[in-house]
């Protein structure tokens, strides 16, 4: 990935009044979102890429990057996706030393916990809006997710 | 034991704490919150223990309170919306804190994201905890701690205060109850309403806010200094560093070191 390339794009949008733009080509997929005084970046790419502001921020080159890129495996299966309602770590259990609250197969019920998504010190339980079963578990455990980012596919009753 | 006939003697709020259950010892007065069943809204209900046997701080940390010393009570809201939850959390602490100064006369500070201290010693901490149904909030449950006539901190809690503690005097539970939930309750209209003066607010009572800070994010700390701008009106934690350029977080785990 070319760091000048995201620069330049980075660059332009803040020019613009555009307030978020996604680039995708091939496998370099970058998001862009202007907010009052701050720039929000997101990366997904499956490659590994530097921290999100590397362009202009050198000092933070030794800071690891797990946190920007995303480790989800593309989501196969058909049925309704459950996206993540906020930003956060993505936890299948409520304790580490805790049986998952779902496993692929699993049959759910409406208001069943799926997931915790902790944030800040906040614990947010996601509970299914309706019952199914869960055909695949798109994000492994641990792993930030970002906003609308699919979580489980889950096949209607 | 807290008497809840005094503590309605002393409400004055609309509708938070209008109903309130009361258990002489409860596990988590959280847990009670999350799992309450209820045709109708909760929205403002309010449950206290006077002996939580399984208090949880964060990662079910646990921590012990004394029976009838100390206020330990969840709050359920149904709020309209799920943006900047930390900065809700923050608003209740700043609840807990306001009431703290007022009756210690001492400047009582928010530690970010979820404490209160008074002269570098704990007297509140939070714990909110929420219930999604698919992508709506359904649920938020925010369980406050305060040590309000506890004297005697074991020796794990060298770094424990109290109302009684901070002024030698003894305080009526249900009185102090009642002056928190009427801050909360001004609060939680601000931050239902994205009022910016919130944020003011909140950044003004953050310990190190404005200061040179050294950070640990998920458990690694970060080479140099940054200066803690507070919160933004997402709720996403910001610094400035080294280069002038602003970092924001908006989940990672992090840790401010004041020098």
């Amino acid at each position: 990935m070319d760091l000048k390339l995201v620069k330049n794009i980075l660059d332009l949008i803040a020019d613009s009044e555009v307030n978020e733009v996604s680039i995708e080509e091939g496998d370099f997929k970058i998001k862009v979102k202007k907010s009052p005084d701050v720039e929000q970046v997101t990366y997904t790419n499956s490659a590994p890429v530097a921290a999100a502001s590397a362009p202009a921020a050198p000092a933070q080159a030794t800071a690891p990057v797990e946190a920007t890129t995303s480790e989800s495996a593309p989501a196969t299966a058909s049925g309704e996706t459950v996206k993540a309602p906020i930003v956060g770590t993505f936890y299948r259990s409520p304790s580490p030393d805790a049986d998952a609250f779902v496993k692929e197969g699993d049959k759910v019920t409406k208001g069943q916990t799926l997931c915790i998504i902790e944030a800040m010190k906040i614990m947010n339980e996601i509970e299914a809006e309706f019952s199914g079963t869960v055909k695949q578990i798109v994000v492994s455990d641990g792993t930030p997710v970002e906003f609308d980012q699919p979580l489980f596919i889950i096949q209607k009753d | 034991m807290f008497n809840s006939a005094l503590f309605k003697k002393y409400q004055v709020t609309n509708w938070l704490g209008s109903s309130l259950l009361y258990f002489d010892e409860l596990n988590s007065t959280n847990k009670y919150a999350k799992e309450m069943v209820s045709g109708q809204s909760l929205h403002g209900t309010l449950i206290l223990a006077d002996w939580q046997k399984q208090g949880r701080g964060q990662y079910d940390r646990s921590w012990i309170a004394s029976a009838d010393q100390n206020l330990t009570f969840s709050i359920i809201l149904e709020p309209n919306h799920s943006v900047a939850l930390t900065t809700l959390t923050l608003a209740c602490a700043l609840a807990v804190a306001d009431v703290c100064s007022y009756l210690t006369r001492k400047e009582c500070k928010l530690k970010w994201p979820n404490d209160v201290f008074c002269e570098g010693k704990k007297i509140a901490g939070l714990l909110t905890e929420s219930v999604f149904l698919g992508s709506q909030i359904s649920r938020l449950v925010i369980g406050i701690g305060l040590n309000v006539n506890e004297t005697a901190f074991g020796s794990g809690l060298k770094h424990a205060t109290s109302l009684a503690k901070l002024t030698g005097s003894e305080f009526e539970r249900e009185r102090v109850l009642s002056q928190i939930l009427t801050k909360i309750e001004y609060y939680y209209r601000l931050w239902e309403t994205k009022d910016i003066a919130l944020i003011k607010m909140i950044n003004k009572h953050l310990i190190g806010y404005g200061k040179w800070v050294h950070l640990t994010v998920d458990d690694k700390p970060r080479e140099g200094l940054f200066k803690f701008l507070g919160i933004n009106e997402t709720g996403s934690m910001m610094v400035l560093n080294k280069e002038l350029e602003v970092d924001t977080f908006a989940h990672e785990q992090i840790r401010i070191h004041l020098d």
